[in-house]
C-alpha cells in the first residue's frame, strides 16, 4: 500500500445522518446515489416496459386503452435513456475516475453535487405529468411536431424536464472534463489514461456538444406552443421535418454517449480476466474518436422516409456505414486482447463477451438499416425495435453491469455471490434473446411498432417476446439481491480484488477509504493501466 | 478543508477549474442561444 494510502487513513472520518448525502460532495458517494438512482429508475422504465409486454402478450386490447399504452411507450424510453442509462454511466464516471486518476476529488464538488440532486427533481416533473390533464407524453421519446404539440398540460413540464436533464448532464461532463484535465497525478499522461477514463473524457465533449442542440429544439417546441412562433408549423411556414433533424442531430450522438462509457468499462475488465495488456490501446484511443466525430454527421439514416434528395441519402448512408470501421476496430482488438490470452470466465467477464457478441448483432442489423433503400421496408418496424435494444440492452447494459460486478468488490470490501452472478448473466442472457430475436421476424413481416394491437399473424411470437420480457425483468431481481448481499458482508477483497486488475484504484484498500489520494500518487509506466 | 487552510497551490488548482469550467459552459450556453437564434 503506497504511502499516500496510509495517510489517507487519518482521514477517514464521514459525514453521517441524511446531510452526508442531501450536501455530499465526496465523488464515491455521489457515484453511489448516481447508482442507486438509476438502478431505482431501471425499474420504473422496466414496469412500464412489463405493461407494454403484457398488452401486446395477445392481440386485441387486453389491459390499457391505446393513449395509456403510447405514454408507456414514450415514458418507458425517456426514462431508461435519461434515467437509466447515462446516470449508471456518470455514476460509474464519478467513482472511478478520480481512483483511476490519482486525483482526491472531482474538479468542481459542490457542482458535482448539483448536478445529481437536478435529477430527482427533472423525473418528478416529468413522472408527475401521469397526473395531469392530457396525461402523460404519448407521442414518442422524440418529441415530432405537430403530435408532440397536442399533448395537454403535461408538455412544458416534458421540456422543463429535458432541459433540466440537459443541464444536469452538462454540469456533469464539465466536471468530468476538469477533473481529467488538471487532476490527474504526476505521471498520469494523456496516453497512460485507462481506457475507461478516455471514454468518459469524449463523452463528456459529446454531451457538451449535443445536449443544447436537444435544449434549443425542446425550447422552440415550447414557443411554437405557447408563444404564436411556427418553427415547425407547415401553416405558419415552418417545417415539421427541421426538427427531426435537429432532433436526430442530437439523437445520434446520444447513442455514442451512452455506448462509449459501456465500452470502456469493458476495455477494463477485458484484459483484466485475459491476463493481457489490452491490445492496440492507442488506436482504441483513436477509435473512440473517430465514432465520436462521425456521429455528428450520420443523423438523418434515422429519417430516411421523409422524402430527402438522393445526393442526402447516399450521403448518410456511406457516413453510416463509415462508423463500422473504428467500431470494428474496438471489437477486432477486443477479439486481439482475448487472443492467447490465460482467461477466466468470471460474471464480469461473461457480461464482456456477451457485449460483445450481442453488441455486435445489434451493430450489423444497425447496417441493414444503413442501407437507405432496404430502410424503406424496415423503418417505424419491429425490426427497428429489435436493432435498437440489442445495442440497448446487451450492448450498454450488459457493460454497465459487467462494471458493477467487476468494481463492486472495491467499493464494498466484499467479493459478491459468485454462483448468483453467473445466474443472473445466464438467465438475463437466455431471456433477452428471446425477448428481442423474434423481433426481428415480426418487423420483416411488417408488423408496426408503436402500435398496441396487431395483427392475428404476429400473435405466436409476440407471446414468446412477452414471456421472454417477463423472464428479463425477473432476472434483474437476482442483480439486487447480489448487490444486498455483498454489500451486506461476505468474503472480504484484497485490494487488487482481480489476479490480471492493473492501475491506481486497485493499489487502494478495498473498500477505499472516504478521502484516497489527497497526496497523488506518482504514476510510472509499470502502474499505469496501458 | 476550510478556504484558509488551503494552499496557494490548492487555490491556484481550484481556479484552474472554475476558468475550465466556466469556458466549457459558455461553450454550452453558446450552442443553446447561438442555435435558437440562428433559426429566428
Amino acid at each position: 500500500m503506497s504511502e499516500a494510502v496510509l495517510h489517507d487513513d487519518h482521514h477517514d472520518h464521514k459525514p453521517t445522518g441524511i446531510g452526508r448525502w442531501l450536501f455530499s460532495t465526496n465523488h464515491k458517494d455521489i457515484g453511489t446515489m448516481y447508482l442507486v438512482f438509476a438502478l431505482i429508475m431501471f425499474f420504473v422504465g422496466g414496469a412500464m416496459s412489463m405493461v407494454i409486454r403484457a398488452e401486446l402478450f395477445q392481440p386485441g386490447m387486453q389491459y390499457v386503452d391505446p393513449q395509456f399504452y403510447n405514454s408507456m411507450v414514450t415514458v418507458h424510453a425517456l426514462v431508461m435513456i435519461f434515467g437509466a442509462l447515462m446516470p449508471a454511466g456518470v455514476g460509474l464516471a464519478n467513482w472511478m475516475i478520480p481512483m483511476m486518476i490519482g486525483a482526491p476529488d472531482m474538479a468542481l464538488p459542490r457542482m458535482n453535487n448539483m448536478s445529481f440532486w437536478i435529477l430527482p427533481f427533472a423525473f418528478t416533473l416529468l413522472l408527475s405529468t401521469f397526473f395531469m390533464q392530457g396525461g402523460a407524453p404519448a407521442g414518442g421519446w422524440t418529441m415530432y411536431p405537430p403530435l408532440v404539440l397536442q399533448l395537454g398540460d403535461g408538455l412544458p413540464y416534458l421540456v422543463f424536464a429535458v432541459h433540466f436533464l440537459g443541464v444536469s448532464s452538462i454540469m456533469g461532463a464539465i466536471n468530468i472534463i476538469a477533473t481529467v484535465f488538471n487532476m490527474r497525478a504526476p505521471g498520469m499522461t494523456f496516453m497512460r489514461l485507462p481506457l475507461f477514463v478516455w471514454t468518459w473524457i469524449i463523452t463528456a465533449f459529446l454531451l457538451i456538444a449535443s445536449m443544447p442542440v436537444l435544449a434549443g429544439a425542446v425550447t422552440m417546441l415550447l414557443t411554437d406552443k405557447f408563444f404564436g412562433t411556427a418553427f415547425f408549423d407547415a401553416a405558419g411556414g415552418g417545417d415539421p421535418v427541421m426538427f427531426q433533424h435537429i432532433f436526430w442531430f442530437f439523437g445520434h450522438p446520444e447513442v455514442y454517449i451512452l455506448v462509449l462509457p459501456a465500452f470502456g468499462v469493458i476495455s477494463q475488465i477485458i484484459p483484466t480476466f485475459a491476463r493481457k495488456p489490452l491490445f492496440g490501446y492507442t488506436s482504441m484511443v483513436y477509435a473512440t474518436a473517430s465514432i465520436a466525430f462521425l456521429s455528428f454527421f450520420v443523423w438523418a439514416h434515422h429519417m430516411f422516409t421523409v422524402g430527402m434528395p438522393l445526393t442526402g441519402e447516399l450521403f448518410f448512408m456511406y457516413a453510416t456505414m463509415s462508423i463500422a470501421v473504428p467500431t470494428g476496430v474496438k471489437i477486432f482488438n477486443w477479439m486481439a486482447t482475448m487472443w492467447k490470452g490465460s482467461m477466466t470466465f468470471e460474471t464480469p467477464m461473461l457480461f464482456a463477451i456477451g457485449v460483445l457478441f450481442m453488441f455486435s448483432l445489434g451493430g450489423f442489423s444497425g447496417l441493414m438499416m444503413g442501407i437507405t433503400p432496404v430502410d424503406f421496408q424496415y423503418h417505424d418496424t419491429y425490426f427497428i425495435v429489435a436493432h435498437f435494444h440489442y445495442v440497448i440492452v446487451p450492448g450498454i447494459i450488459f457493460g454497465l453491469m459487467g462494471g458493477i460486478y467487476f468494481w463492486l468488490p472495491k467499493w464494498t470490501g466484499n467479493m459478491y455471490d459468485e454462483k448468483l452472478g453467473k445466474l443472473h448473466f445466464w438467465s438475463s442472457t437466455i431471456s433477452v434473446n428471446i425477448l428481442f430475436f423474434p423481433m426481428h421476424f415480426i418487423g420483416l413481416a411488417g408488423m408496426p411498432r408503436r402500435i398496441p394491437d396487431y395483427s392475428v399473424q404476429f400473435a405466436d411470437w409476440n407471446a414468446i417476446i412477452s414471456l421472454g420480457g417477463f423472464a428479463f425483468g425477473l432476472s434483474q431481481l437476482i442483480l439486487v439481491w447480489v448487490v444486498i448481499k455483498c454489500v451486506r458482508g461476505g468474503e472480504k477483497a484484497t485490494d487488487q480484488v482481480w489476479e490480471g486488475a492493473h492501475g491506481l484504484e486497485w493499489t487502494l484498500p478495498s473498500p477505499p477509504p472516504f478521502h484516497t489520494f489527497t497526496t497523488p500518487p506518482e504514476v510510472t509506466d509499470a502502474t499505469a493501466h496501458s | 478543508m476550510t478556504d484558509n487552510k488551503q494552499s496557494s497551490a490548492e487555490k491556484e488548482l481550484a481556479k484552474k477549474n472554475i476558468r475550465l469550467a466556466v469556458i466549457l459552459g459558455l461553450i454550452a450556453v453558446g450552442f443553446y442561444v447561438g442555435f435558437v437564434l440562428f433559426y429566428f
